[in-house]
């Protein structure tokens, strides 16, 4: 039942130094940087806020700052300050307000510059958060129990009947399901019926990120073994993308869910989950980058488009087809740590270890 | 830029043995320094830090389908987000509960890349309590892991026994860990350099240990219990044999092998070659080089289901002589 889709860098000739002949051919820059200083703290979330068009990033020190869309390179200004640090986030409902997960155990909210609390949970860290705006759903996740909230603040479901600590949600498309990302699979939970046992997904290991793809039809988790795994979830058949050469820190899926993309390698690899699936296809590839590796990747909103954020600092975005990439950031020296698009697939936002904070305008459309 | 790598304190051993003392001892002797401390339970006995993080022991396998392969999530997660911290930490001590197996933990800083970017393992500490020992290290196999894991022991409450177990107690350490420094005190009362930035996983640093050897002719063939071995050959090393003998071992063996270290003399080198390992994990590096000193290669293992009379000669059988 399990397939390889068969992804080897080596044979590739992609893994460890390389082959600059391979997704290489940069296309000619139509990008308008603007950089902000560094804040010589690390960023631990990078979320775009489409009602007050700002991006906020939260930062190891507990500071909440944002930096509104235009390119004046000024730096991002501090809006708020936790008391724990802000580990996890997510636009909320309507994309109006923020939630932030702490390693204090709090959900918080905030809004314009000010921070309620929508749920504690007495220690456990929260790790993750996914929001469901059609149906004006929030979820959170501490230790082994994921909890929905509804838009008022109200629990409407809960889960705790996981093997270990939840490391990923993702709603179904239409909101009416939730999977969370565990060791050995996912767990995926019906909202509409409280009585339904979860679907489970097995496969070994541990599974630290979990992304459903926008046209229903596939669940993909990265791993900490250096691979992916899909599920189709139709009939739950199982596929394994291995042979990456790091951790894969991020996985993303284009807007019609065709294309699932991800880091761990030195160029941005794009499976083409269309027909049955990526099984037996080799991942399209761009943007390798010398010495560089993938850490973060973020699909464009609408076409087949993905950011990619490396370990140098640089952050490219390329045309999955056409496997070529242009340069968006130059390298900046510190590995990229968040990369957020507007809605309208107009503006890129990336930070890096240093706290600094690119803001990138995109002038041309990259596909034709 | 290149930025030193904050040093990570392993403290295991018994419940009751004296981790909490020591741990507490070292917060407060090197006042000024700044730690963060994870623990699996909070004991009877506080812990007089400011940051205290409370672990859940989340163990898991890599999907090689090897069962030595593992590493702790919690611990992963913890680090990771510490050093996103603004707080510049001196150290982190890591205090595991009584009945924790150390590889996972040990592995954890070899196998992640986050963590192995951000910190380095400094040395794994086991507190080991004189009066107990002998009793539950035949029954409690964790108990036998956790010194054989350690690069240093802390022999505690030696004031509550006699001479003649102090030495049976001394014995059963040997022979399970060979390389270790084992330090006698009462009450944790241990000088705070003695555990502290040891280097013990450093390559740079193993020039420093020497392996005891026991004299003694290898009374135990082949056994299932945890022993430690040492060899030593003045024959220079081949390196393709020797690299083709250890790794088909550490593949085949890896899971009996909990620890390994060596410094060789290769054949044509001007440099020793050092390495360590940790079951499947190995690392290794050049070393300072020979000049007049004489040359010899020494290696340990410590692990289960060993046969000392067959490592000897496989690792004979690396030189070039053979
Ligand atoms: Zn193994
Ligand atoms: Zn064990």
């Amino acid at each position: 039942m399990m397939a390889a889709a068969g992804f080897d860098p080596a044979a590739l000739g992609l893994a460890g130094t390389g082959n600059p002949d391979v997704g290489a051919r940069i296309i000619s820059p139509s990008v308008k940087l603007s950089e902000s200083p560094a804040v010589g703290v690390h960023p631990t979330f990078t979320v775009i806020e489409p009602a007050e068009a700002r991006a906020v990033i939260g930062y190891g020190d507990g500071t909440i700052r944002a930096l509104g869309l235009v390119l004046d390179g000024a730096q991002p200004s501090v809006v708020a300050q936790v008391s724990a640090t802000p580990i996890a986030a997510a636009a909320d409902i309507g994309g109006a307000g923020v939630l932030i997960g702490t390693d204090g155990g709090e959900l918080l909210r905030l809004g314009g510059s000010a921070v309620t609390r929508l749920a504690e949970t007495g220690g456990p860290w929260v790790g993750e958060i996914a929001v469901h705006s059609g149906k004006g759903l929030r979820a959170f996740a501490a230790a082994k129990t994921l909890t929905v909230l509804d838009a008022e603040g109200a629990v409407v479901f809960s889960a705790s009947d996981h093997p270990s600590t939840v490391a990923g949600l993702t709603f179904s498309p239409d909101g009416t399901r939730i999977a969370a990302a565990h060791y050995d699979g996912v767990s995926v939970w019906s909202l509409t019926d409280a009585k339904q046992k979860p679907v489970r997904l097995d496969w070994h290991g541990s599974h630290t990120a979990v992304a459903w793809s926008p046209n229903g039809q596939f669940i993909v988790t990265a791993m900490q073994d250096k691979e992916m795994h899909c599920w189709r979830w139709k009939d739950r058949t199982g596929m394994r993308m291995s042979g990456y050469p790091s951790k894969i820190r991020a996985v993303t899926w284009t807007a019609d869910g065709q294309y699932v993309a991800a880091s761990g390698a030195d160029t941005v690899t794009s499976w083409d989950c269309s027909g049955k699936g990526p099984s037996g296809k080799p991942p399209l590839e761009f943007g390798y980058v010398y010495d560089g590796v993938v850490r973060q990747v973020a699909a464009h909103p609408a076409d087949h488009v993905v950011a990619g954020g490396y370990s140098d600092g640089t952050v490219l975005i390329g045309a999955i087809e056409q496997e070529t990439a242009m340069i968006a950031r130059p390298a900046s020296g510190h590995a990229v740590t968040g990369l957020a698009w507007t809605a309208d697939g107009a503006t890129l936002v990336a930070t890096d270890e240093s706290g600094a904070v690119a803001v990138m305008r995109i002038l041309e459309p990259v596909v034709s | 830029m290149q930025q030193a790598k904050v040093p990570v304190t392993l403290i295991t051993g018994y419940l009751g043995a004296g981790k909490t003392t020591l741990l507490n001892r070292i917060l407060t002797e090197q006042h000024g320094k700044k730690y963060a401390v994870i623990v699996n339970e909070f004991g009877e006995e506080g812990i007089d830090n400011d940051l205290v993080v409370d672990a859940d022991e989340e163990i898991f396998e890599m999907n090689n389908g090897c069962i030595c392969c593992t590493v702790r999530g919690d611990l992963i997660r913890i680090i990771s987000t510490l050093m996103k911290r603004a707080d510049d930490f001196d150290g982190m001590i890591i205090e595991t509960t009584g009945l924790a197996d150390p590889a996972p933990v040990v592995q954890t800083f070899f196998v992640d890349e986050d963590v192995q970017a951000k910190v380095a393992l400094d040395a794994v500490v086991t507190v080991v309590d004189a009066c107990h020992f002998l009793d539950a290290v035949d029954e409690e196999h964790e108990l036998a892991e956790q010194v054989a894991f350690a690069d240093i022991i802390l022999l505690n409450k030696t004031d509550l026994v006699d001479g003649d177990k102090l030495n049976a107690v001394k014995a059963k350490i040997s022979s399970l860990n060979r390389m270790a420094k084992v330090i006698e005190t009462v009450k944790s009362q241990v000088p705070i350099a003695d555990v502290l930035d040891r280097g013990a996983f450093d390559l740079s640093r193993v020039l420093e240990f020497e392996p005891g050897l026991l004299d003694e002719e290898d009374d135990h063939e082949h056994d299932e219990n945890i022993i430690s071995i040492s060899l030593k050959t003045d024959n220079p090393i081949e390196p393709e044999k020797f690299s083709n003998w250890i790794r088909g071992f550490i593949t085949e063996r890896g899971v009996d092998v909990l620890r390994t270290k060596g410094i060789l003399n290769l054949s044509g080198q001007e440099n020793r070659y050092v390495f360590q390992g940790v079951h499947m994990v190995m690392d290794s590096a050049w070393g300072a080089p020979w000049g007049g000193d004489a040359r010899s290669s020494r290696l340990v293992f410590i692990g289960r289901n060993l046969d000392e009379a067959e490592l000897r000669s496989a690792f004979d059988g690396c030189t070039v002589a053979a």
